[in-house]
């Protein structure tokens, strides 16, 4: 039973907030490179999550509805 | 009850996607939300695997051709696959995206269904005197 975790909902949440929190920081630094960087690398680590959910998803399908 | 442990964790879900959507964050809440309808499916999915099984045991009883049965699977799970990419691109506001999901997934199901309906017609002509 793949139980209902709740930490992989606050873990992304957690990521969106503390990058985009770093991108106003660094906006008033002045780093307007590094601020895009960050954000670039924020949906990055948050698209890694979802790709692996996202292909157990579709081999649990692939699985029940035999769709091969 | 299962149900209550998925709705209170949309719930929260939703209040987070709430939060994440106020402060401008749409990306974020996307992905989040895609995140949210995979682990509740991830978490049915099992009694799904036993309903299945249990449809095959009875479809293997009679002598009901195996054909039927996995085009129907096959068509269902298209078609789940179809609506859950098509939510996903409504709820990121690409309504046209959303469309062609749909518009590919009943090409396909279409495509499934093409060697039953052959089936009936056969079984038709038959009858006829």
């Amino acid at each position: 039973m793949y139980s209902l975790n709740f930490d992989l909902i606050f873990k992304i949440a957690a990521i969106g907030i503390v990058i985009s929190i770093l991108n106003v920081v660094l906006k008033q630094a002045g780093k307007e490179e590094q601020s895009q960087m960050l954000t670039l690398a924020g949906v990055v680590i948050v698209l890694m999550l979802v790709i692996q959910l996202i292909s157990e998803l579709f081999s649990n399908i692939r699985t029940i509805f035999n769709l091969y | 009850m299962e149900i209550l442990q998925v709705v209170i964790f949309c719930f929260s879900a939703v209040i987070i996607l709430r939060l994440l959507r106020q402060e401008g964050y749409t990306g974020y809440a996307v992905l989040l939300s895609t995140v949210v309808g995979i682990l509740v499916f991830l978490y049915v999915v099992n009694h799904l695997r036993a309903v299945v099984a249990a449809l095959g045991d009875l479809t293997a009883g009679t002598n009901v051709n195996f054909l039927f049965l996995d085009t129907l699977l096959k068509v269902v799970g298209i078609a789940y696959i179809a609506e859950f990419g098509s939510q996903v691109c409504k709820d990121a506001n690409e309504e046209m995206v959303a469309g062609k999901i749909e518009f590919a997934g009943k090409i396909l199901i279409l495509l499934l269904a093409v060697p039953i309906i052959l089936l009936v017609l056969e079984s038709i002509v038959n009858f006829l005197p």
